[in-house]
């Protein structure tokens, strides 16, 4: 059985799209988990330790980027589907946003030094810190739950209606 | 049919200018690294950075060049450097007298870190603070989870063979709470904004700034960039 997903990344457009958010997500992901530095050089830095991080970081940037633009597919190519299909698709813009704004609570503690009233999001942050391993692993699910509503969805909309199957059979 | 074919090559328009705004951002970002990143972070400045009596220093005080950790022990970011880099750093550089490592402290988790850097101080009156920071960092809880107790400090202090009663007292005194000040007020003033931050400083007072628990490599690189 195809995935109706690959088809619309078939076409040059929506497969650019997707790798160029991907990798934006990417990008700052691996920053704030310190993967990469650029100060004061560039340096990629991966110890074995902390490779599950590294996994999980890519893998939610790879969906992001797939169920923004899978999601923007939807409601673009569809305008006159059902309203839950629409719907779907606005949803996963929401939930990619979220997911991929999850795993940024390395802002926070930044936000903290910067200011005095920062220091409720300093505790945000460190809390968040410690449980940066289910917060993503959450993104994670939810992008993939995301992911197949949206191919549930591209299913329906591309399927033969069964009074025209039916027609043609007579 | 004339109103379809303009509102479809419009929408395909606004496609191509989001794509467009996309690839732009990931120019940007790519120019970022490659100009910050790739041609180096070299300070012309002179370093603000002094080394006071009360700074514990590692290594050589002679030695030529000068590493400033700002850290935190409650940090988990400088507990990874000190259990991947900190041993290599201090085998590689501070061994070999190429380069002294300078502790200062800025605290940006609890009021639990501040008891830890008193302890560690308070270690360092009897000569141990290196031991006390690698026993903290060796055994490091959650943030802000409350695992740095008094009773934690002493029974550390204890497996380090320290007199006891002078090292609850110089705890508990709080003569240490200006030197902390003080080192979280220079740190802000040479521009740290996370924990751990390095300041390597050369002979002639240049440094190099390093964020983040960045390979041992990244010092040696720093320090050839002064003329080591």
């Amino acid at each position: 059985m195809q995935i109706q997903t690959f088809g619309v990344l078939r076409r040059p457009l929506p497969a650019l799209s997707t790798f160029a958010i991907s990798a934006l997500f990417g990008l700052v992901f691996l920053y704030f988990d310190e993967f990469y530095f650029v100060k004061p050089y560039f340096v990629v830095f991966i110890s074995p330790d902390r490779l599950p991080i590294l996994a999980l970081d890519i893998g939610i940037s790879v969906l992001s980027g797939l169920v923004l633009i899978v999601s923007a597919h939807e409601i673009r190519s569809f305008p006159n589907q059902k309203r839950a299909y629409r719907k779907a698709g606005f949803a996963g813009i929401v939930t990619a946003l979220l997911a991929g704004a999850c795993p940024c609570y390395y802002l926070l503690p930044l936000l903290a030094i910067a200011g005095g009233a920062g220091g409720v999001l300093g505790a945000f942050g460190i809390l968040f810190y410690d449980y940066q391993v289910p917060i993503k692993l959450g993104s994670l699910a939810l992008l993939l739950f995301t992911s197949f509503t949206l191919e549930r969805g591209l299913r329906a909309a591309c399927a033969v209606p069964n009074s025209v199957l039916s027609s043609d059979s007579v | 049919m004339r109103k379809r074919t303009r509102r479809k090559s419009g929408k395909g328009k606004s496609v191509y200018l989001w794509v467009g705004l996309l690839i732009v951002a990931v120019a940007i970002v790519g120019t970022y690294l490659a100009t910050n990143g790739l041609a180096g972070g070299n300070n012309p400045a002179v370093s603000p950075l002094t080394i006071s009596p009360q700074n514990p220093v590692l290594g050589s005080k002679t030695a030529q060049f000068t590493i400033f950790e700002f850290g935190d022990f409650q940090c988990p970011s400088c507990d990874y450097w000190f259990k991947t880099q900190g041993a290599i750093l201090v085998q590689n550089l501070v061994d070999t007298g190429k380069a002294k490592l300078v502790w200062r402290d800025f605290i940006i988790y609890d009021s639990d870190s501040r008891l830890a850097a008193n302890a560690a101080y308070a270690a360092g009156e009897q000569g141990k603070f290196w031991e006390f920071h690698d026993l903290l960092y060796a055994n490091q809880g959650q943030p802000n989870s409350g695992w740095i107790t008094q009773q934690l400090m002493i029974f550390y202090a204890q497996r380090l063979g320290l007199n006891l009663t002078q090292f609850t007292q110089s705890m508990n005194s709080g003569k240490y709470d200006s030197l902390i000040d003080s080192n979280f007020q220079a740190g802000q003033q040479a521009g740290v904004n996370g924990t751990p931050t390095f300041f390597v400083v050369g002979p002639n007072g240049h440094y190099v700034t390093i964020s983040g628990p960045q390979p041992e490599s990244v010092f040696e690189r720093a320090i050839n960039s002064l003329g080591g």
